[in-house]
C-alpha cells in the first residue's frame, strides 16, 4: 500500500464523516447549505487539489467489532481461528472505510440498477433497437430440456448411496 | 516460416488449411512446451486427450469438414467446466472436480475445431488481481522472469484472475487461451504479460459452465496476441445461449473480424467514426488529464518511488498521439464517478458471491471435510477448509451488505452509483466513438507485494471495474514497456455491441506498431 493514497484516502473518508456520532446528520446539513448533492463529484469534475482536512484520529465510521465477525461468519457458514478473526476484522474495516466515499453521494432519484442488460435498454440511438435485439431478462419455457444423468452429475459427489445424496442426520 | 509456437491464431489457421503442417504436429509442439509446466501456468494437461483432438482435426481437415479454426490449439481457464479435463476454479474446495459436461464457450470453440491444451490457473473463483490467490499456487509473469529452481527470486505476478491465461500465451505455451472478466480480470493479466485480450458485451458469451463468481458481472473472452486473433476467437465464442443462460443476450452472433481491413488508407482512422468522419477517441480527463487524482495523483508525484504510475501516464499518452497521427481525434470526456467504482463493484461482486458460493456445502460436489459433528458443523467445516482467504473475505463482505439493516446502505446504494456509472458512459459515447485509457495503474508488481492487502490490490482495479459495472465491452492492447522492461497496456472501452468497431481500432493501431509482438526474452 502506498502511503499517500493511504493518507489522502483517510483524510477524505474523514472530510464527510465529521468525527461523532451525529456526523451523517452534520453531512446531510452541509449538502443542503451547499445545494452540492455530491461533494464528491465537484472535487473530480473541478480538478481542484482535495483540501487537507485535519486527519489526526482515525475514525471508522461503522467500525466492525469482533462480535459482527461472529455473526457474518455464522451467516457464511465459515469458522476463523481467533488470530485469523482478528487480521480479518483489520481487512474488512480497511474495506468499509473506501466504501464510505460512497455512502456521501445523493441517489435519492437514481433506480437501483442490478444487471447491466438493464442499462441497455432504451438505448435505441446508441446501438440499435434494445427491444428488438432481445435485451431483456427472460425465462424460459418450464419444460423438461435435460437428459436425466444422474450417475454422472452424482460423480463428484463426496457420499452418494443408491443414487442419494448422504448428509448427517438432520431429523432425530 | 515462423517456429509453430511462435505463430498467431490466425497464421495457424490459415498453414493448416493449406497443409503446411498438421494439428498433430502443432499440438504435440505446444504439449512439448508445456512440460514441466513453466510459470506454473496450467492446472490439468493430458497430453492423450489434446493428440486425440488434434488428430480428429487433421482427419476433418482432409475430408473436406474442418470449422473455421480447425486444429488450432487454445487452453481454457480453469474457471469453465470441462468434461475431458478437470475443474478446480483455483480452489481447493473443487480439487479433483469432474464437470458431465463442457461448458458453452468451450463446446463452441470446439466445434470451431479447436484443439484444447489444458487448463490454466486463475485466481480462485477467479477473484484476485495477481493470481496469487490460486490455491495450487502462484502463476509467474514471463517477462523479467528469472529461473528460480529454489523459489528464492521474487519473480512479478502476471495479473489476475486469468493470469495462467496471460502467461501461457506470452510464454508462447498456447497461441490463444480463454479468460473471464468480471472486473478486469482478462484486461489486467493481458495488460501486465504484453498480449491482447477483449471482455465482449456482458451477455455476448454464454456463462453456461463457468463456475459462478458475480453473476451481473462475469464475462467470457478471448486472450491471445493481436486483435486480429481476439476477433477470430470471439466470433467462435459468442452467440446466444437463450436457454441455458437467462443473460444471454438475443442478439445474431457477428464476424468480429468484418471490419479489420476497414477503412484504409494513409489515414486510417480519419474515417472509421459511425458518421464517416474521424474515428473519436474519447480520453476520461479523471483518467489522465491534468486534474486527474485517481490514480496519478498529482498532489503526491512522491507517493510512489519506482515512478511507473508516469511511466503508464506517459506510454497510453504516446499511444494516444500514435492514434491521432493515424487519424484520430482526441476528445476529452468526463467519467465523474468512476472513482467510486471500487466501493461499488467490491460490495456488488461480494454480495453476488456470496449467494454463489452458497453451493458448496460439501453434498453434491467438491470438498467435504473428515470430521463433524452435524449438518451445520459440516457445512462450517467444509467451506472454512476448502475455501481460502480472499474468497472467504468476499463471503464475509457479501453476507454484511445483504444483512438485514445493511442493505439500503450498501448493496441497494452500490447498485444505484452503478446506474450512474452507467449514464456516465452513455454521456461520453455521445461524444466519441470508444474510450481509451490506461488498463491499471502501474505494471505487474512482484510476487508478495500487495500479498498481505487485500485493499491495495482492490485499488489497483480501478481502471478497469467502471465498464465491467456498466456491461460494456473493453479490451487490452500492448503499448510498449516501462523502464523496467515490464509491459503496459492501454483500455479501450466501446459501447454495447461495438466489439467489430473496437476490434478495428486495436487492429490499426497493431497494424503500424510492433508492440503485441513483443516477446518476453528467453521465450
Amino acid at each position: 500500500m502506498q502511503r499517500g493514497r493511504m493518507l489522502h484516502r483517510q483524510c477524505f473518508v474523514d472530510r464527510w464523516l465529521i468525527s461523532g456520532a451525529n456526523g451523517r446528520e452534520k453531512r446531510r446539513a452541509s449538502q443542503r447549505r451547499d445545494n452540492n448533492p455530491s461533494p464528491l463529484k465537484s472535487r473530480i469534475v473541478q480538478g481542484a487539489a482535495p483540501r487537507k482536512p485535519p486527519c489526526k484520529d482515525r475514525f471508522f465510521h461503522m467500525s466492525l467489532t469482533s462480535h459482527d465477525i461472529d455473526r457474518l461468519a455464522q451467516l457464511s457458514r465459515l469458522q476463523f481461528e481467533p488470530p485469523a478473526a482478528e487480521r480479518l476484522l483489520g481487512q474488512l474495516n480497511g474495506f468499509f472505510e473506501i466504501v464510505e466515499q460512497m455512502r456521501a453521494v445523493d441517489t435519492s432519484v437514481v433506480v437501483p440498477m442490478a444487471h447491466p442488460v438493464d442499462a441497455m435498454h432504451g438505448l435505441t440511438a446508441a446501438i440499435g433497437d434494445t427491444d428488438a435485439l432481445g435485451m431483456t431478462l427472460r425465462l424460459r419455457d418450464d419444460v423438461v430440456s435435460e437428459p436425466n444423468q444422474r450417475e454422472a452429475n452424482q460423480r463428484s459427489a463426496p457420499a452418494v448411496e443408491r443414487g442419494l445424496f448422504l448428509v448427517p442426520k438432520v431429523i432425530e | 516460416m515462423a517456429d509453430l509456437h511462435d505463430m498467431t491464431v490466425a497464421e495457424l489457421a490459415a498453414g493448416l488449411k493449406k497443409k503446411d503442417f498438421s494439428a498433430v504436429e502443432v499440438a504435440t509442439r505446444f504439449l512439448a512446451r508445456m512440460g514441466g509446466n513453466p510459470h506454473n501456468a496450467f492446472l490439468d494437461i493430458h497430453s492423450e486427450t489434446t493428440l486425440a483432438q488434434a488428430q480428429a482435426s487433421d482427419d476433418k481437415i482432409a475430408n473436406g469438414t474442418a470449422g473455421p479454426l480447425e486444429g488450432v490449439p487454445i487452453a481454457h481457464k480453469d474457471i469453465f467446466v470441462t468434461k475431458d479435463f478437470a475443474t478446480t476454479a483455483g480452489s481447493k474446495i473443487l480439487k479433483d472436480y469432474r464437470s458431465p459436461f463442457d461448458a458453452t464457450v468451450v463446446s463452441k470453440l470446439r466445434e470451431a475445431g479447436m484443439v484444447t491444451l489444458g487448463k490454466l490457473n486463475c485466481d480462485e473463483f477467479a477473484m484476485g488481481s495477481a493470481n496469487e490467490n490460486s490455491a495450487y499456487g502462484a502463476v509467474t509473469n514471463p517477462w523479467n522472469f528469472i529461473a528460480d529452481p529454489k523459489g528464492q527470486i521474487k519473480n512479478y505476478i502476471p495479473g489476475g484472475s486469468s493470469g495462467g491465461s496471460a502467461a501461457a500465451v506470452a510464454a508462447r505455451l498456447a497461441p490463444a487461451a480463454t479468460g473471464t472478466d468480471t472486473g478486469g480480470s482478462i484486461r489486467q493479466p493481458a495488460a501486465f504479460c504484453g498480449i491482447t485480450g477483449i471482455k465482449p458485451t456482458y451477455g455476448r458469451a454464454s456463462r453456461y459452465g463457468m463456475v459462478a463468481f458475480a453473476s451481473s458481472l462475469d464475462q467470457a473472452g478471448p486472450m491471445a496476441r493481436s486483435a486480429e486473433d481476439c476477433a477470430l476467437l470471439l466470433s467462435a465464442m459468442c452467440g446466444p445461449d437463450l436457454d441455458r443462460d437467462s443473460t444471454s443476450l438475443n442478439v445474431p452472433n457477428e464476424d468480429f473480424s468484418r471490419l479489420l481491413a476497414m477503412p484504409a488508407g494513409d489515414k486510417p482512422l480519419a474515417t472509421a467514426g459511425k458518421d464517416g468522419g474521424p474515428l473519436r477517441i474519447g480520453v476520461p480527463h479523471e483518467w489522465l488529464g491534468g486534474g486527474s487524482q485517481m490514480a496519478f495523483d498529482s498532489n503526491a508525484p512522491a507517493r510512489r518511488s519506482d515512478g511507473t504510475d508516469i511511466e503508464v501516464q506517459r506510454r497510453i499518452e504516446e499511444a494516444l498521439a500514435h492514434y491521432a497521427s493515424l487519424g484520430a481525434e482526441l476528445v476529452e470526456v468526463s467519467l465523474p464517478q468512476a472513482e467510486l467504482s471500487i466501493p461499488v463493484y467490491y460490495i456488488v461482486c461480494a454480495a453476488e458471491a456470496s449467494s454463489n458460493l452458497s453451493r458448496f456445502d460439501g453434498v453434491k460436489f467438491g470438498h467435504r471435510a473428515k470430521e463433524f459433528s452435524d449438518l451445520a458443523d459440516m457445512y462450517q467445516r467444509t467451506r472454512s477448509e476448502g475455501f481460502g482467504d480472499e474468497v472467504k473475505r468476499r463471503i464475509m463482505i457479501g453476507s454484511y451488505v445483504l444483512s438485514h439493516g445493511y442493505y439500503d446502505a450498501y448493496y441497494l446504494q452500490a447498485q444505484k452509483i452503478r446506474r450512474m456509472i452507467a449514464e456516465d458512459f452513455q454521456k461520453a459515447f455521445a461524444q466519441c466513438n470508444v474510450i481509451a485509457g490506461p488498463v491499471a495503474p502501474t505494471t505487474a508488481w512482484k510476487l508478495g507485494d500487495k500479498a498481505d492487502d487485500p485493499v491495495a490490490n482492490y485499488l489497483a482495479d480501478i481502471f478497469t471495474l467502471p465498464a465491467s459495472l456498466a456491461g460494456l465491452p473493453c479490451m487490452s492492447i500492448p503499448v510498449g514497456l516501462s523502464d523496467m522492461g515490464m509491459p503496459v497496456g492501454m483500455q479501450l472501452i466501446g459501447n454495447y455491441l461495438q466489439e467489430a468497431q473496437l476490434l478495428n481500432v486495436a487492429h490499426r493501431f497493431q497494424q503500424v506498431t510492433a508492440f503485441h509482438d513483443a516477446t518476453p526474452e528467453g521465450v
